[in-house]
């Protein structure tokens, strides 16, 4: 425990001396892949960790393409598609290849996808309304599981969930954390949800969109929106993280935000979306926003696209 | 032959003139009464008609001074919104204490003004809201948040000071789910007296965002003819209190703002709202 203190103790202490390093992130082999807004059009880009060979592999100037969720094994996206406008807008589920080809609808009014860890399925949810759109993350009916095999669509055993958002598939495959909002009479709270049973539970952690270390030891979610926390989680002990274990990680002054965590495959770095306040769901307006990377062991981090474009919801090509 | 004697002749002067006064008050009282009337609109939902007049605005405190405002004439909801209100409308409903006859809360501002549109399409009325900008059109006859001018006319309900009933704050568990009489949680929407003029919740419950943009100096260079806020600002203004709050801010005067326009992370479940339209 007090390894771990020290090990997130001291990238706080370097970030609040300044006695910042440039950081390089030539050597990462991972590719990220996010969220962008150019010519009043979202598309998805992929793009090298340390900021270089950016590639847009959506390209379709008449579709919204967002939230992109790169499969286990690096080879699919699963993403989300907006058509219409304003209220008449609608948004469905779609699956690509890592390039952009074949793509394919798996779910209508599908959002929020995740990947299971052995690639066999991908969970999400539904926009609740079917009067008009809603941009809030909160705004979804059920959880669902879509099967990469059949392509056959069951629902969880617990029909009676609702305002999920920000999925994330435990790696040992047993839970799915996801943060609710005025559901199951829960305010607005993290918690853990049995993918094949029909309880679930708070986290402890308060805030939103809590998101697995690659082992599954540690979580990272936002306390507010200028601040990551980190800590230890166990989801066998009630409750499953520890106030002791809260570690806050980083964060940015009054008049910015950090949102969209997401671990690296090799659990070294944290990506993540930084810019002037703006508007963090899905597809919402974020002029200024870029795509950061933070180093666990140091704390330091740096942007790597500098365009502003509304840059949002990165996620690591394993 | 009657001879009067002056005392007399004042004493009847002073009589008459006593039952003209009376009279007259009470035709004015009746005029009130006869104003203020109650519809039901298409979809079913009880609104009041609050006819056009003047009032005093404020308590005279630093952020409230009083001055004299003109109302145009407006309907507004006889109860807070519901859950079942939004429900009917097919629309997300965020609410912590749920049941569809509880006060919808946990609204952030562009929500409450997407129910209102919502509610006018349903009617067939002119939406008020652009939903690009959040500019509201005044002149659409659609569905809107009250201003805080109209808002506090409708709590005042022609009384004057902090509480439209007596002043004993005493009175208020009478008339207001608050601090000291709730469970923690919302009620039931109307589980209190109404004011005078038949609004139910006006105080506590759920505080209720307005229209305006919230300046703590706004009162002192505002209109005197409906006024309507200021033209920019960060936090939109909430009246008359909630379940978890105390006399101070559950009454007809006092201002409070909030800043959760459109922030998930920062919704309370003591905001709600109720909508007007403009009078014919």
């Amino acid at each position: 425990m007090k390894k771990f203190f020290v090990f997130l103790l001291f990238p706080m202490i370097m970030l609040c001396l300044g006695a910042e390093k440039e950081l390089d992130l030539s050597n990462i082999k991972y590719k990220i892949v996010y969220e962008s807004y150019s010519n009043n059009n979202w598309d998805i880009y992929i793009i090298n960790a340390d900021g270089s060979n950016k590639k847009n592999i959506t390209n379709t100037p008449n579709i919204h393409e967002m939230y992109p969720k790169v499969s286990p094994n690096g080879k699919k996206i699963a993403f989300v598609v907006d058509t219409g406008e304003e209220r008449n807008r609608g948004r469905d589920l779609y699956l690509m290849n890592i390039d952009g080809s074949n793509r394919r609808l798996i779910a209508q009014h599908g959002r929020q996808p995740c990947w299971s860890p052995d690639g066999k399925y991908i969970a999400f949810t539904k926009s609740e309304s079917t009067r008009r759109f809603s941009l809030e993350s909160w705004s979804t009916k059920g959880l669902f599981f879509y099967n990469m095999q059949t392509g056959k669509i069951t629902e969880h055993p617990e029909t009676t969930l609702e305002h999920l958002y920000n999925l994330c598939w435990s790696p040992d495959g047993q839970y799915i954390i996801a943060t609710v909002l005025g559901g199951m009479g829960f305010k607005h709270t993290n918690i853990a949800i049995e993918v094949k049973g029909s309880s679930y539970f708070e986290l402890n952690v308060t805030g939103c969109r809590p998101e697995f270390s690659p082992r599954g030891k540690y979580i990272g979610w936002g306390p507010s929106d200028r601040q990551f926390n980190i800590a230890k989680i166990d989801l066998s002990k009630r409750p499953p993280v520890a106030d002791k274990d809260k570690i806050p990680f980083l964060y940015v002054t009054e008049g910015y935000e950090v949102y969209h965590l997401d671990w690296s495959p090799d659990g070294k770095y944290i990506a993540f979306s930084f810019g002037p306040d703006g508007e963090q769901n899905v597809g919402g307006m974020a002029p200024g926003w870029n795509i950061c990377v933070a180093e666990v062991a140091t704390g330091r981090w740096k942007m790597i696209t500098f365009d502003g474009n509304h840059n949002k919801e990165p996620d690591w090509v394993p | 032959m009657i001879i009067i004697s002056p005392e007399d002749y004042m004493k009847k002067i002073i009589l008459l003139m006593c039952i003209i006064f009376i009279l007259s008050s009470l035709s004015c009282k009746k005029k009130t009464e006869t104003s203020i009337k109650e519809i039901t609109t298409k979809s079913g939902i009880e609104m009041i008609f609050v006819p056009e007049g003047e009032f005093i605005m404020g308590d005279g405190s630093a952020d409230a001074p009083l001055h004299k405002v003109k109302i145009s004439s407006f309907y507004m909801d006889k109860y807070e919104v519901t859950q079942k209100m939004y429900k009917t409308l097919d629309l997300p409903n965020p609410s912590h204490f749920k049941g569809e006859n509880r006060p919808a809360e946990m609204v952030a501002w562009i929500n409450a003004a997407i129910y209102c549109n919502e509610r006018s399409i349903e009617e067939g009325l002119t939406p008020c809201y652009d939903e690009k900008t959040w500019e509201c059109n005044f002149e659409a006859n659609g569905y809107r948040l009250p201003t805080e001018a109209e808002w506090e006319y409708a709590a005042k309900a022609g009384t004057s000071g902090k509480f439209f009933f007596a002043p004993d704050p005493k009175n208020l568990k009478n008339y207001a789910v608050f601090s000291k009489n709730s469970q923690g949680k919302t009620e039931t929407a109307g589980s209190k007296k109404p004011n005078p003029w038949g609004f139910f919740d006006i105080y506590g419950n759920v505080a209720e965002w307005c229209n305006d943009f919230y300046d703590k100096d706004y009162y002192k260079n505002s209109p005197s003819r409906d006024p309507r806020g200021p033209k920019n600002g960060n936090e939109r203004v909430i009246r008359g209190g909630s379940w978890n709050d105390s006399e101070e801010i559950v009454n007809s005067t006092a201002r409070s703002k909030d800043p959760s326009l459109s922030d998930a992370c920062i919704l309370r479940d003591t905001i709600g709202f109720r909508c007007v339209r403009k009078g014919d």
